[in-house]
């Protein structure tokens, strides 16, 4: 037995000492005022010779009084036992990627994963401390505190539609370990394995330990992976639309696919792809002149254990020929121009910076090569090769790029682009701005970057792709082309990702309502004339009403997961544990791998003192 | 044995009745509140003629020329033939006379104790002595009596002569500044008052009510004070208040007893048995109370404090037939 307050001990001495005296030094004699006393002169032996000071009768009243004493002051004192097993702090992960939805164990992995983790907190103790970290498209502490208390947290999550943040939850539970110094910690990772290797994730405070999903190993299963709308070269006029089909499963598949015009469900085209185990297959289908929205629905077989990926939908603005006018600002054109020219949207008008700015250009879209205006337009920019002295991106110096720190792979900028391309290119080292953020840099700066200036999304290349060679690349007009359907998206409908922020004009003078495809709703307030909707993990339509009325539809986009890791299912990573690398660190106080018994000690002087007055009550 | 623990909830009563006690010198009762219109129909009863002149509402033993009727008698020699009833003469043949009843104003002397053992018990006899007081004289005022109050503490505190119902307030007033004062020799008291009462062409012969609770050693002194009392023509009527704790004290241990009145202190222990004997004792002192009174032909109204005012007045007062 422990005391980890001893000091208060001595009250368990002093308080019944104090009473005994009380008793003693009061002498059982009490002043009490009556109204006469001739009426009680001579009833008694007069007792004023008594002694004062007598010992007190020990009756019951007196012993509870003693005991409720005592027991108040080891209640103070802390009484605790040591514990056979040290506290833990356990740190649950649970992945929560789309993948965990397949449905090859019943009723999906994610139930499989939260009954796996279900039956870890079981066998817990209550002193035991939990924390549950959710991986979704980021990571997120949902809980922490005793089994019971997690456990209803762990009741309520849910599995996302997106990727999964592992690598950050890892980091996550590994910092919440390093928070509880003295305690047994350990990081449970709940997955699939699911998911390519995971990057370097730094210094663990706590050993990780995979708990595998029973995933069969070839689930199997059919995605779509990549949908594009482009014009037709020899007649601008017709749109096509280009889908990309893959079989993630070790058995050939004949798949049917669906296309619909969304707003009326109409299907105008139902082509069928043969595709052989582990490929990839492409297909071209006209679209109708009239169609706003399409759908493409991947008619699921038995063998296709996702059905998330099989649907998606997507606009399909009118976009005529050559109705995107850019402006091109440079003083060598030739590679952008190429580039701009080979996008069959664009219509291009080139000029020298000198000529800048052009009187009534009505540009949707300017690009700013090697130059860069005092005042950017309003209207969406890229920016390429920032010169040294403009004012607007501060140049620092220059780098030739080596190995890539960081590249957000399922970026749109990046869809379709070999990185590779960008390693030996040289670039400007530019100054951190508020204004953006990296989507590409190396160790000695950003390579690309993405942001909003005065309230239009800029895209800055802070290389020369002339003179590093770039623009020989197959990767540079697909750079360029993603650029421009990023800075026009919101001219040719939105394409996000799941767990993607998602950045909307303000409406004037309505109320901004927004119905998720769930048919869950939130009010949108704006900040700075802009709607953030950060949200949007569920795939699927999601509709900005007006508030008033909720016939207008103020703006709307889709979020589809064409992300062919996450559509990849089969279990892959590597589980093996992972060993802490920071050294435990002991708890200063060394008072937590006890079991306190102030509880139950408290419970214990309640009732005593209950007794004590009922005893007194039916005393009179 | 009364000890800490235990002690903390009748501590915070004990402290909650301190706190809510008024100082000395500022009213101990309200009386404002109460319905007194309830006693509307209640009456004095005296036993003397009321001596304050005709014009009240107090029924008189006189049969005096008056529109009450009341009876008949046989004619005497004397009698006024004006009062002869020729109706029953025409029937019976026999000369009848109408008797009628008088009304006439009663003097009406309230005896308030105001000593400091009145100020005691729960609820307090003093506070409940006040309302009392406060009841009959509304009674009184209403039957167009003329109505003193005395008080009876360590200095002598009198209203009136106040006559007439208008003057009510006044008597409230009066009635709500009272303070227990201290230590009173209530026989001394008593003997004295023959002394203040009013002296006019008549001897009066006033209503005297005294409402104590009659702590006095030796009852044949209060029977000394009656008989002055009496002596002066008095018609005396006793209501004597006794509070719950006086009749059922607890059995405490050792304990110091403080006399309110005198601060006399009496180490005693409190046991079953010395209670048992209290009460033989209280009982004892009560029925000698009793007896000296009943020697005197007193009314005589022993009342409990916690009694509601509206059954002490109506229900014990009307069993005396101090009231009707």
């Amino acid at each position: 037995m422990l005391f980890l307050a001893p000091l208060a001990l001595a009250l368990a001495f002093v308080l019944p000492v104090s009473i005994f005296l009380l008793h003693l030094l009061r002498g059982g004699r009490w002043r009490v005022r009556v109204s006469a006393t001739f009426l009680w002169a001579g009833l008694a032996p007069s007792v004023a010779g008594h002694a004062r000071r007598r010992l007190p009768r020990l009756t019951l009243l007196v012993l509870l009084q003693l005991g409720a004493a005592a027991l108040s002051g080891l209640v103070l004192a802390r009484p605790a036992t040591p514990l056979d097993e040290p506290v833990q702090h356990v740190v649950l992960v649970l992945d929560a990627s789309a993948s965990m939805q397949a449905t090859d164990v019943r009723p999906s992995r994610f139930e499989a994963a939260r009954t796996r983790a279900l039956d870890a907190l079981s066998h817990l103790r209550p002193e035991d401390k939990v924390s549950l970290v959710r991986a979704g498209p980021s990571a997120t502490l949902l809980a922490s505190g005793s089994p019971d208390e997690v456990r209803e947290t762990l009741y309520r999550v849910q599995a996302g539609d997106g990727s999964g943040a592992l690598r950050e939850a890892i980091a996550l539970a590994s910092q919440l370990a390093a928070h509880t110094p003295g305690l047994l910690e350990r990081i449970l990772v709940f997955t699939d394995g699911a998911f390519p290797p995971l990057e370097p994730i730094g210094a663990l405070a706590a050993p990780v330990e995979f708990v595998p999903i029973e995933a069969s190993p070839d689930p199997g299963n059919q995605a779509i992976v990549n949908v594009q709308m482009r014009a037709q070269p020899s007649f601008p006029d017709r749109r096509v639309v280009y889908i990309e089909l893959a079989n993630l499963g070790a058995k050939p598949a004949m798949l049917p696919v669906g296309l619909l015009d969304a707003a009326t469900g109409r299907e105008f085209a139902r082509p069928v792809v043969e595709l052989p185990a582990n490929s990839t297959g492409r297909l071209l289908v006209e679209l109708p002149t009239e169609l706003s929205r399409l759908s493409v629905v991947l008619e699921r077989s038995q063998h296709d254990a996702l059905p998330l990926d099989d649907r998606v939908e997507v606009d399909t603005p009118l976009l005529g020929t050559r109705s995107l006018r850019v402006l091109l600002v440079s003083p060598t054109p030739t590679a952008l121009q190429q580039a701009l020219e080979a996008i069959p949207t664009v219509q291009l008008a080139v000029v020298a910076p000198d000529a800048y700015p052009v009187a009534g250009s009505g540009a949707e879209l300017t690009v700013f090569d090697s130059f860069v205006p005092s005042e950017l337009p309003r209207s969406p920019s890229l920016l390429v090769n920032p010169p040294v002295g403009n004012r607007l991106l501060p140049v620092l110096g220059t780098f030739t790029a080596a190995r890539l720190t960081l590249a957000e792979t399922g970026h749109p900028l990046l869809r379709g682009v070999d990185l590779a391309a960008l390693s030996g290119t040289s670039a400007k080292r530019l100054a951190r701005v508020p204004w953006a953020r990296p989507v590409v840099a190396t160790v000695d700066g950003p390579l690309i970057l993405e942001g909003h200036h005065r309230g239009f999304p800029v895209v800055v290349f802070a290389f020369d792709p002339a003179s590093s060679g770039l623009d020989k690349s197959l990767a540079f007009p697909l750079l360029v082309s993603n650029a421009v359907a990023q800075l026009s998206a919101h001219r040719s409908g939105l394409a996000v990702s799941p767990g993607e922020p998602v950045e909307l004009p303000a409406p004037s003078g309505a109320r901004a309502l927004l119905v998720r495809p769930d048919g869950r709703r939130q009010r949108l307030e704006p900040a700075g004339g802009r709607l953030w909707i950060r949200e949007t993990e569920r795939v699927g339509r999601y509709l900005v009403l007006d508030e008033a009325n909720e016939q207008v539809v103020l703006a709307s986009f889709s979020v589809n997961l064409f992300d062919r890791a996450e559509s990849d299912i089969r279990p892959r990573g590597d589980l093996a544990p992972l060993p802490a690398t920071l050294p435990a660190v002991a708890d200063p106080a060394g008072e937590l791998s006890v079991r306190e018994w102030w509880r139950l000690l408290t419970a214990a002087l309640l009732v005593v003192l209950g007794i004590e007055w009922l005893v007194f009550a039916r005393r009179g | 044995m009364r000890t800490p623990f235990s002690l903390v909830a009748r501590g915070r009563a004990t402290v909650a009745r301190l706190w809510a006690r008024p100082p000395a010198d500022r009213p101990t009762v309200h009386l404002s509140g109460h319905p007194w219109h309830r006693f509307d129909r209640l009456a004095l009863v005296g036993r003397r003629p009321a001596s304050a002149g005709p014009g009240g509402e107090h029924r008189s033993r006189l049969r005096t020329p008056a529109i009450d009727f009341c009876d008949h008698r046989a004619y005497q020699i004397g009698d006024d033939p004006r009062w002869i009833d020729w109706n029953v003469y025409g029937r019976l043949g026999t000369l009848q006379v109408k008797v009628t009843e008088a009304e006439e104003r009663l003097h009406l002397f309230l005896v308030l104790d105001c000593s400091a053992s009145m100020d005691w018990g729960e609820p307090s006899k003093l506070g409940r002595a006040v309302e009392v007081v406060a009841g009959l004289a509304y009674i009184g005022l209403r039957q167009a009596a003329v109505v003193r109050i005395l008080r009876l503490g360590e200095q002598l505190h009198a209203l009136g002569p106040v006559t007439g119902r208008t003057r009510f307030p006044e008597v409230l007033r009066f009635l709500a500044s009272t303070a227990p004062g201290g230590c009173v020799a209530l026989t001394e008291e008593l003997a004295r008052l023959p002394a203040t009462l009013p002296r006019g062409a008549h001897p009066i012969q006033p209503l005297v009510i005294l409402v104590s609770d009659l702590l006095v050693a030796e009852p044949s002194e209060l029977g000394r004070a009656f008989d002055a009392l009496l002596s002066g023509g008095a018609d005396l009527a006793v209501i004597h208040l006794l509070s719950l704790q006086e009749e059922a004290p607890d059995p405490l241990g050792e304990v110091e007893l403080v006399d309110a009145e005198t601060g006399e202190i009496l180490d005693i222990g409190l046991n079953l048995e010395t209670v048992e004997a209290y009460r033989d004792r209280l009982s004892a002192w009560l029925g000698e109370i009793e007896r000296l009174c009943a020697q005197r032909d007193l009314r005589y109204a022993r009342v409990r404090t916690d009694r509601p005012l509206d059954s002490l007045l109506i229900e014990d007062l009307r069993h005396v037939q101090l009231v009707r």
